[in-house]
């Protein structure tokens, strides 16, 4: 852009300086003005047009900034290297041009929970960015205060009816979910899922696209490696699931149970559904210390129930003797990470989350399809395992906090 | 000689005292300077805090008043909405992106008791962002978080009631504010040689509330701990800061390094957890108080050369008026010679007009003694010459008598003109305006002319067709005796033979109800040069020819006459040819006359009265003219009883009341002047005495002094009316009555 502008500008400045050798030329006969005058003018203007080609030709090279290319990152769970890679909140619109100047989107996810909120800044974020280029997206970012799938479902009949754009949906139940999806798209929905559940088209479901966490399974896996070897593969293991059907927790449970059935010296003693609620995780984690007084390890497979689960163990005066591992950014949760009560904590990137929604959703409501020329079917958002060691980090680029 | 070297010494003078005078200002004023400068440092330490104080109470009243505005276009905002049921989304969104757009806020937003946001454009739900409006909230509020991304979140909130969405109730209406703009806008933008002012937000507990950096302090950064290590690495006191921060205290902290000094003054925002701050360098303090100094030295400077300058230039303008001042002193003489000499220029002036006056009064009162003292012996005459002819049989007696009376006539026309005269050069004359018939007037002038025109055997006409309104209010006495006086010159200058007209036409004049009445007389007479027409209207100026000399006459007549036209506003022309004839024109406006109403009261005066059995006292002191007024009122009916001078008559009239009869006398014929007791005086105890006895007596005065001012003293001494001696017979019995008919 700068460069274009660059351009229009020597463009002008050479007709300009052209215009003004004609004025001197016509006003002042060659016999008349004095040669220094004339021959200055008509070098400026040679220098200027030669400029302007060779800034041309670089502009041309440049490589274009428009045009509809996929997101693609890589879905592979990595550990901390920079804390700025954790969460990249310095998102810009990628080139595409809205059909539109007005869009209608509605979203509902599992459960009213601060991980959605994050996920609503990124949203709001790629809204305003929109919105600065006159483009104006009217969304609905709804759910229920608590899981449920019939909850959703009369959401999306609802929002079809109301003849939205898109639909998006982070899925609470796939099984109850899918059918309900495929009849929106057979009546002309148009559907996306979006955030920490999909229902892939491997299972049925015909939904256009999903912009999220596909590696929830590997998560599980990833946190549950990293806390079997802080234990020395030996000891007794307890695991919060999260809500009971939500499909991300439930992959990360699956991945963490087949990580840990390869460890023969390591025991699952307990698992349990806290619902995404950290005071059900407390009493949980309360019940698991006394049932389980060899408990060395927890394993939480979502937001709430690392924090629930750590205010337990502190509250036991156990900390020193249970290493907890867990999933995303609660500030709380990070806190105790920082302190070394938590071990770590994958942490997913939200805000990329909502960003990247709303791109692909604004191009599905234009009607482009996700292929290879377009945007991928599946947008996979990072999860990144954060230590001890780089927990202030994170502290400080997700909320600030500073020691 | 004297005076240049007395001038030269006082000017050394002036000149050496305004130098001593300068020298001792720019003394002065350097003494000052230095005293100044040595407290310089310690003006700039004491100034200081004042200066950051002044600096941040001025951004403390800019940030409250931003978020008062917010607060209350959010109150704004909700009235705008009521009380209403809002059936669907579409219809609170119009609302709120109607009142984004008429208020200019960017963020505007409601939540339901589900803790569901609405705004312009989203409807959404939250867990963590807002949840603190479920809590407790019953007054509008400020509150600041830390959200996901370092974001910082200022919400100011207001709670609403009676506004219900999709059947759940709105609990609050918001404003999300971009602190950081807000923070921007408190940051100055003086720029010095050392750089500026920062000014930074932060929350009690030392985090800051913006992205910004507050000079070199990193936005996240705690203030309360890098002012702590700065305190203690400066090895100061760094104990009483963070207390001082958290409880929300204002504060001055002073942070000395080697090559700099910062100070960092604090003060808490009203109604939230904010501590606003500002930061300046000790060069920054120092330069400005420095400019502040060397602009107050400037304008001392300044100050000082103007007073200098204004100094010396009195002094020079002083020394300059002192060197003139001996022109001023003899001028100063001169003029005091002059007034004097006018002062008693004045005074001998006064003494002449006091003479005059007196000579004047002397005069008058000559005139007016002389009037009373001829007409008196003239009024015997002329009466007793017309009774003389009434009992007279003999032919050449009769004719003897006839030339007395007209000789005694003109005598008491002389007099009369003489006296006129004086009382038109005095000012007395005053006209009596009066209905008259124009064309009476004029007939009656046709008789006494015509007789004098046949004597002569000179034509005499009078033409009156020219008169529209015939009845005007005027002193008709007074135009009569100003056309009597030029016909009688007419007739006086035009021989045997031949004419004399008289016109008279009324021309329109400016003011309503009023007409110009020009008559114009015209002879074949004797004519006057053009060399005496410019005397004609001077006192006694007759023209001195043969023929004039053998008429008779004062030559005051013109004079009187010439008076008398500009008393009524008129004018007079008088064109004439010597041996041809004389053309007089006359102009005088007289108002109209209502006549109708006028004759019916004259109808009422006519009527007859019987005078027979009226007691009538008659108070004269002169005997024959008692007499003659004795026989006159005899003859008509009247009981007749006479009183010599005016105290007789007051005895009279007293011992009449004595004796039971107030009313005895039916009227009272009183003349003026008298011995003992005049008319005036006398007229004045009757009717004291007749007062008393609830009784009124008609007092009429009968006088030689028969004019209009005569006659208002008369009824200003109680009179009822005055008839002036020679007496008319018919005119006293009219009067008499006038006041005897009923």
């Amino acid at each position: 852009m700068y460069v274009f502008q660059t351009i229009r500008q020597l463009t002008q400045f050479c007709g300009k300086e052209f215009l003004k050798v004609t004025i001197v030329a016509r006003n002042h006969t060659f016999f008349k003005a004095p040669l220094w005058m004339i021959s200055g003018r008509i070098a400026e203007l040679v220098f200027s047009a030669v400029l302007s080609c060779v800034l041309l030709c670089v502009g041309c090279n440049r490589e274009s900034q428009g045009g509809v290319k996929g997101n693609v990152r890589s879905g592979a769970v990595a550990s901390v290297t920079k804390t700025s890679d954790v969460v990249t909140f310095q998102h810009t619109l990628d080139g595409y041009e809205p059909l539109k100047g007005v869009y209608n989107l509605y979203f509902t996810y599992k459960i009213v929970h601060p991980w959605w909120d994050a996920v609503a800044l990124g949203m709001e974020d790629a809204i305003e960015q929109y919105s600065q280029r006159g483009i104006t997206i009217n969304h609905v970012y709804l759910a229920p205060k608590s899981v449920s799938a019939a909850d959703q479902i009369a959401r999306i009949q609802e929002a079809a009816r109301q003849n939205y754009d898109v639909i998006g949906v982070d899925v609470a139940d796939i099984d109850l979910l899918t059918p309900v999806m495929n009849q929106l798209i057979d009546g002309g929905a148009k559907i996306m899922t979006f955030s920490s559940s999909d229902a892939p088209r491997e299972i049925g479901c015909k939904r256009i696209a999903y912009v999220g966490n596909t590696h929830n399974y590997q998560d599980g896996k990833a946190l549950t490696e990293v806390l079997c070897k802080k234990l020395a593969y030996k000891g007794q293991v307890a695991i919060l699931v999260g809500s009971k059907g939500a499909p991300c927790h439930e992959d990360r449970a699956r991945g963490a149970r087949e990580v840990l059935s390869k460890y023969p010296d390591m025991e699952i003693v307990d698992v349990a559904y806290d619902e995404d609620s950290i005071d059900i995780a407390y009493s949980l984690t309360e019940q698991f210390l006394e049932r389980h007084p060899d408990l060395s390890g927890m394993i939480c497979c979502n937001m709430s129930n690392p924090v629930g689960a750590a205010r337990a163990v502190v509250q036991a005066k156990k900390a020193d003797r249970i290493s907890i591992v867990g999933m995303d950014h609660d500030q709380e949760a990070l806190e105790y990470l920082r302190d070394g009560i938590i071990y770590a904590l994958g942490v997913q990137d939200c805000y990329a989350i909502g960003f990247d929604t709303i791109q692909t959703a604004i191009k599905l409501a234009d009607g482009i399809l996700p292929s290879e020329s377009t945007y991928p079917e599946k947008t996979d958002e990072k999860t990144t395992i954060v230590f001890q060691d780089g927990a202030a980090d994170v502290l400080m680029v997700l909320y600030g906090k500073v020691d | 000689m004297q005076k240049t070297t007395k001038d030269k010494t006082y000017r050394s003078a002036f000149i050496a005292a305004s130098l001593i005078i300068v020298a001792i200002i720019v003394g002065a004023t350097l003494l000052y300077i230095r005293a100044t400068n040595n407290n310089m440092d310690q003006a700039v330490n004491t100034l200081s805090s004042f200066y950051m104080e002044e600096l941040l109470g001025k951004r403390e009243v800019v940030l409250k008043d931003a978020l008062n505005r917010d607060f209350e276009l959010l109150g704004r905002v909700v009235a705008l909405i009521g009380t209403k049921e809002i059936q669907d989304q579409a219809s609170l969104r119009k609302v709120l992106l109607f009142s984004q757009t008429l208020y200019g806020a960017k963020k505007l937003a409601m939540v339901d008791e589900d803790n569901t946001i609405y705004t312009a454009h989203s409807t959404f739900s939250d867990a963590s962002r807002y949840a603190f409006l479920q809590k407790d909230f019953t007054e509008p509020r400020i509150v600041t978080s830390n959200l996901y991304g370092a974001k910082k979140q200022v919400v100011l909130a207001i709670p609403v009631e009676g506004i219900r969405v999709l059947g759940k109730r709105i609990i609050a209406c918001f404003i999300q504010l971009d602190i950081d703009d807000v923070a921007g806008s408190l940051t100055s933008d003086n720029v010095n040689s050392s750089g500026k002012v920062f000014i930074g937000l932060y929350y009690k507990n030392g985090e800051n509330l913006t992205t910004s950096k507050f000079d070199e302090i990193d936005s996240k950064q705690n203030l309360i701990k890098f002012i702590q290590k700065a305190l203690l690495l400066a090895g100061q006191d760094s104990s009483k800061i963070g207390t001082s921060f958290h409880k929300g205290e204002k504060g001055l902290v002073t942070i000395k390094s080697a090559d700099d000094i910062k100070y960092i003054y604090y003060s808490p925002v009203e109604n939230t957890d904010w501590m606003l701050t500002v930061m300046v360098h000790d060069n920054t303090i120092a330069d400005q108080l420095g400019n502040i100094s060397r602009r107050i030295l400037q304008r001392n400077v300044f100050q000082l050369i103007s007073t200098m300058v204004f100094l010396i230039a009195m002094f020079l303008l002083i020394g300059s008026l002192y060197k003139r001042n001996g022109d001023i002193r003899r001028r100063h003489q001169e003029l005091q010679i002059k007034a004097r000499n006018e002062r008693e220029q004045k005074m001998r002036l006064e003494e002449i007009a006091t003479m005059a006056k007196a000579a004047n009064m002397a005069k008058t009162n000559f005139l007016n003694s002389m009037s009373h003292d001829i007409r008196t012996p003239m009024n015997a005459i002329i009466g007793y010459t017309a009774m003389a002819k009434r009992y007279s049989d003999n032919s050449k007696v009769e004719d003897y008598l006839g030339k007395i009376d007209v000789s005694g006539r003109q005598l008491l026309s002389l007099v009369n003109q003489v006296l006129e005269m004086s009382r038109i050069e005095s000012g007395k004359i005053v006209l009596s305006e009066e209905p008259a018939d124009l064309v009476e007037k004029a007939n009656a002038v046709r008789t006494i002319i015509a007789a004098d025109c046949n004597m002569k055997n000179i034509s005499f006409t009078i033409d009156t067709s020219g008169i529209v309104h015939k009845d005007v209010i005027q002193d008709v006495s007074r135009v009569n005796q100003i056309i009597s006086n030029i016909l009688g010159n007419a007739v006086k200058y035009t021989p045997e033979g031949g004419s004399i007209s008289c016109t008279a036409v009324e021309k329109p004049w400016d003011k309503e109800g009023y007409g110009l009445y020009e008559i114009m007389v015209k002879d074949t007479g004797i004519g006057m040069s053009d060399e005496f027409l410019k005397h004609i209207f001077e006192e006694f100026s007759r023209e001195k020819t043969s023929t004039i000399s053998r008429i008779q006459g004062t030559g005051l007549g013109m004079s009187i006459v010439k008076k008398l036209v500009d008393l009524m506003g008129g004018d007079i022309d008088i064109q004439s040819t010597p041996g041809q004839g004389t053309v007089v024109t006359v102009s005088i406006p007289m108002k109209w006359d209502d006549v109708s109403r006028r004759r019916e009261t004259e109808a009422q005066n006519l009527e007859a009265v019987d005078f027979r059995g009226k007691r009538l006292l008659l108070v004269e002191d002169n005997e024959m003219n008692r007499e003659i007024a004795s026989d006159i009122l005899m003859e008509s009916g009247f009981v007749v009883e006479t009183a010599e001078d005016g105290l007789i008559a007051v005895e009279k009239v007293s011992n009449s009341v004595d004796s039971g009869k107030p009313g005895y006398y039916d009227v009272i014929l009183m003349d003026i002047q008298m011995p003992r007791m005049n008319g005036f005086e006398a007229t004045q105890a009757i009717r004291a005495i007749l007062v008393a006895q609830d009784v009124h007596v008609p007092i009429i005065a009968l006088s030689a002094n028969a004019f209009e001012e005569d006659r208002q003293k008369s009824l200003e001494a109680g009179m009822d009316d005055h008839v002036a001696k020679p007496i008319d017979v018919q005119k006293l019995k009219e009067t008499l009555a006038k006041y005897l008919r009923h």
